[in-house]
């Protein structure tokens, strides 16, 4: 049995090198060679956690250091396999990387498509509504003065849905803050957005291009993203989502790091087509409640669809399917004729109107009807 | 973090910007010196020897359990990892590690949390109050720099001798002090109404105007912090030196953003003709900010480094010789961001190896006359507390 190994000695005094050997001698280490004669208790020299295939490191009790690359014999010299941890039993272990693996990808899928909207949902419950007040009057002064014009809607159409929204509200049971905004946006399209804290924005082409069941039935999905805490929830998944990718993958390249977060882009646009889908049911509840009918719901909608088919060219309405931030209007249309039961089954096809007029820049496409 | 310079995070995980070297070559000094420079000095090159699988079954088995501990075990994952980089990179025959405790980054790591979440909370529900959140971060940032640099240092060691940082809060602030600006800036223009008001082209120029100081002093901040951090290193008790003036950095921020306005450029029109619509258009603008974002940042980060050791020296008498090429890091970091899409994350690893590889290849040590003789007389400071100091009290605020 060989009782010596070859190493480098560092004293801890210096940074000199010094090349050594190390022999094995009863209880002592004697360390010898390069003008060092030195020994000391083989107990008290602590042989550092391997990791990987990186240098034996041996803390010696004065504050020296051997190292040596030579596993081998170093075990076959202290009679004992050189100290691993468990961490370095995994690492080493083939299953062991596998089931990590799979460990990983299953709990990543489950962290994404439940954890991260459970806890955001949870989270929002707690941050009060008044909150985001203040936010939705930012947001609303700035889209006024970089992006939207007053609106060209007469008074008595927009004081009949005023009425119209204030039934809703009421039903829905949301905040007493929350209303309603007309605003002409011709790069918007026929559009309505829930802004966080409650103010309901509609664009002029949308109020033209349906009538006032229809708008209804568009205020109450913007109700739904409203009471069910959508614009919040969404802030609360990104950044949880970018903290768990800083956590498991800050420590690489910045461009890495980037990079590692870009597949997760489907999984974001995944959370806004739940939330869509959210509005939408919580609508056709609320329509039901105000007696109403989700057949209104399916009309605004396939208004809609009209709409960009005015505007398709004769090209087949295009789906982006995972990279879409909303689900396709026909999918959404269909589960609303699906709620209205008979009526929905027995309901007459919205009949086409004339395309409207290109607006003023026409240059843009409607893309999504109903944004949040 | 969002202190560092965001190209530039506390010291590279590989790095070196520490130390020395020595040499010692198997040969005698005088015989055979490895590359010759002047007559009397001899260089030293870096070497990184880890291998991408090896370093992924470290990486796989240690993220797995950092997933399954809820993140707590994450401080022990980094200490593993950086060890093994460290283990990794050599230079005159002998190799660096890293004794970071887990438990101090672990206390680093929650600070750091919640300092996050405090900010994205005032910025997102009181927006009113975002700027002045922003200075109260600026001015804790000086603190997190250096302690964080502190914590990396102590913790880092060579030839079984630590290296130091003694920056202090004063000069952390007066390097990143141009970029107060931006706050200060802001909160005054916020309670000016013309911002607020109609477009024009005064307010647009108003609105830019933070984003614009921002943009001059940045260079400055990049280069202060890089003096400071070299200046206020040492190895042992040998302290580094540094001679670059700060506005060489200016020289290279400015090509990098002519860089990204043309590769944007291209990069853009070269999607639009193939998607030949606007459709998708946030896709392909991400995209194209990746992509350009890439080649930006490798050309920073190559010439920063050149910049950086190139100007530095160890003692008066060891030098450093970096020579990326930034086109070369610039088609690695485009394969790492191709290679780790493509994997959902899981090539990780090897980008990392690839890149601490060709970093490490390009960087060596230069010394007139014997390096192992220079380094054998490098002692331990008097009086070195600064390790017992990193056990218990620092942070390392790196996430």
């Amino acid at each position: 049995m060989i009782a010596s190994f070859l190493a480098d000695y560092y004293d801890g005094r210096t940074s000199r090198r010094h090349e050594v050997s190390v022999e094995v001698i009863g209880d002592l280490l004697a360390i010898r060679g390069d003008g060092v004669a030195h020994s000391v208790m083989r107990s008290l020299a602590s042989v550092l956690p391997r990791l990987g295939s990186t240098p034996v490191r041996i803390a010696l009790p004065d504050g020296g250091l051997l190292v040596t690359p030579d596993f081998d014999a170093v075990a076959a010299s202290l009679g004992v396999p050189v100290a691993r941890t468990l961490a370095h039993r995994l690492e080493t272990h083939s299953l062991a990387v596998l089931v990590a693996m799979a460990g990983i990808a299953l709990a990543g899928w489950f962290v994404y498509r439940d954890g991260i909207p459970w806890a955001s949902s949870r989270i929002a419950e707690h941050i009060p509504y008044g909150i985001e007040s203040q936010l939705a009057e930012d947001a609303l002064d700035s889209m006024d003065n970089w992006m939207m014009q007053p609106t060209a809607i007469p008074a008595e159409r927009r004081v009949a849905l005023a009425a119209e929204f204030e039934l809703l509200r009421a039903k829905a049971n949301a905040p007493d803050g929350t209303r309603l905004e007309f605003r002409k946006a011709g790069w918007a399209g026929p559009n309505a957005l829930a802004l966080p804290g409650g103010v309901i924005v509609v664009t002029d082409q949308l109020v033209e291009l349906m009538d006032d069941r229809e708008v209804a039935a568009v205020l109450a999905h913007e109700l739904g993203h409203v009471r069910n805490r959508h614009g919040t929830r969404h802030v609360l998944n990104n950044s949880l989502h970018a903290f768990i990718m800083m956590a498991l993958f800050g420590d690489a390249t910045a461009v890495a790091g980037v990079a590692a977060t870009v597949p997760t882009v489907f999984l974001n646009t995944g959370y806004s087509r739940d939330f869509e889908r959210e509005a939408d049911s919580f609508a056709i509840g609320l329509l039901g409640r105000a007696e109403r009918s989700p057949t209104d719901f399916a009309d605004a909608l396939e208004a809609l669809r009209q709409y960009e088919a005015c505007f398709d060219k004769g090209e087949k309405a295009r789906d982006w399917g995972y990279l879409s931030t909303h689900p396709g209007l026909a999918e959404r249309r269909e589960a609303a004729l699906a709620a209205a039961g008979d009526a929905g089954r027995d309901r007459p096809p919205r009949p086409a109107r004339e395309c409207p007029k290109r607006n003023d820049s026409g240059t843009c496409k409607p893309d999504e009807g109903i944004n949040d | 973090m969002t202190t560092a310079p965001p190209d530039e995070p506390a010291p590279p995980a590989e790095t070196p910007v520490l130390e020395e070297a020595a040499a010692a070559e198997l040969s005698p000094p005088v015989d055979a010196p490895p590359e010759a420079l002047e007559p009397t000095t001899r260089a030293y090159p870096f070497a990184f020897t880890g291998h991408w699988k090896e370093y992924f079954r470290i990486w796989i088995v240690n993220l797995f359990l950092s997933v399954i501990t809820v993140g707590l075990y994450s401080p022990w994952a980094k200490v593993r990892r950086t060890r093994y980089l460290y283990g990794n990179t050599w230079v005159a025959n002998a190799n660096f590690d890293y004794h970071g405790n887990p438990v101090a980054i672990l206390k680093g790591r929650l600070v750091a949390v919640a300092a996050l979440v405090a900010y994205n909370a005032v910025e997102h529900y009181l927006p009113s109050f975002g700027w002045a959140a922003l200075l109260v971060l600026m001015l804790v940032a000086p603190w997190l720099i250096t302690r964080s640099l502190r914590f990396n240092a102590v913790n880092s060691s060579y030839r079984n001798l630590r290296f130091q940082f003694h920056g202090t809060y004063r000069e952390g602030l007066l390097a990143i002090s141009p970029l107060l600006a931006l706050p200060v800036l802001g909160i005054f223009l916020a309670d000016e109404d013309f911002v607020s008001g109609p477009v024009e082209p005064i307010a647009m120029a108003a609105a830019m105007l933070p984003m614009a100081a921002f943009a001059l002093g940045y260079p400055y901040v990049v280069g202060a912090v890089k003096r400071l951090h070299v200046r206020r290193s040492a190895f042992g008790a040998a302290a580094f030196d540094f001679g670059a003036r700060i506005r060489s950095f200016y020289g290279i921020y400015v090509l990098a953003g002519l860089i990204f306005a043309v590769c944007s450029f291209i990069l853009g029109a070269t999607a639009f003709m193939l998607l030949g619509t606007f459709d998708l258009a946030w896709v392909a603008i991400s995209a194209v900010y990746l992509l350009a974002g890439a080649i930006v940042l490798a050309f920073t980060r190559a010439r920063v480094g050149n910049l950086t050791f190139n100007n530095a020296t160890l003692d008066g008498r060891v030098r450093y010789v970096s020579t990326l090429s930034a086109a070369k890091l610039a088609w690695i970091y485009l394969g790492n961001l191709l290679a780790i899409v493509a994997s959902f994350g899981l090539l990780v690893p090897w980008a990392v190896t690839r890149t601490a590889h060709y970093r490490a290849s390009c960087l060596s040590i230069a010394c007139d006359g014997d390096l192992e003789g220079f380094l054998g007389d490098v002692a331990k400071p008097v009086g070195a507390t600064g390790e017992e100091l990193g056990e218990f009290f620092d942070v390392d605020l790196s996430l």
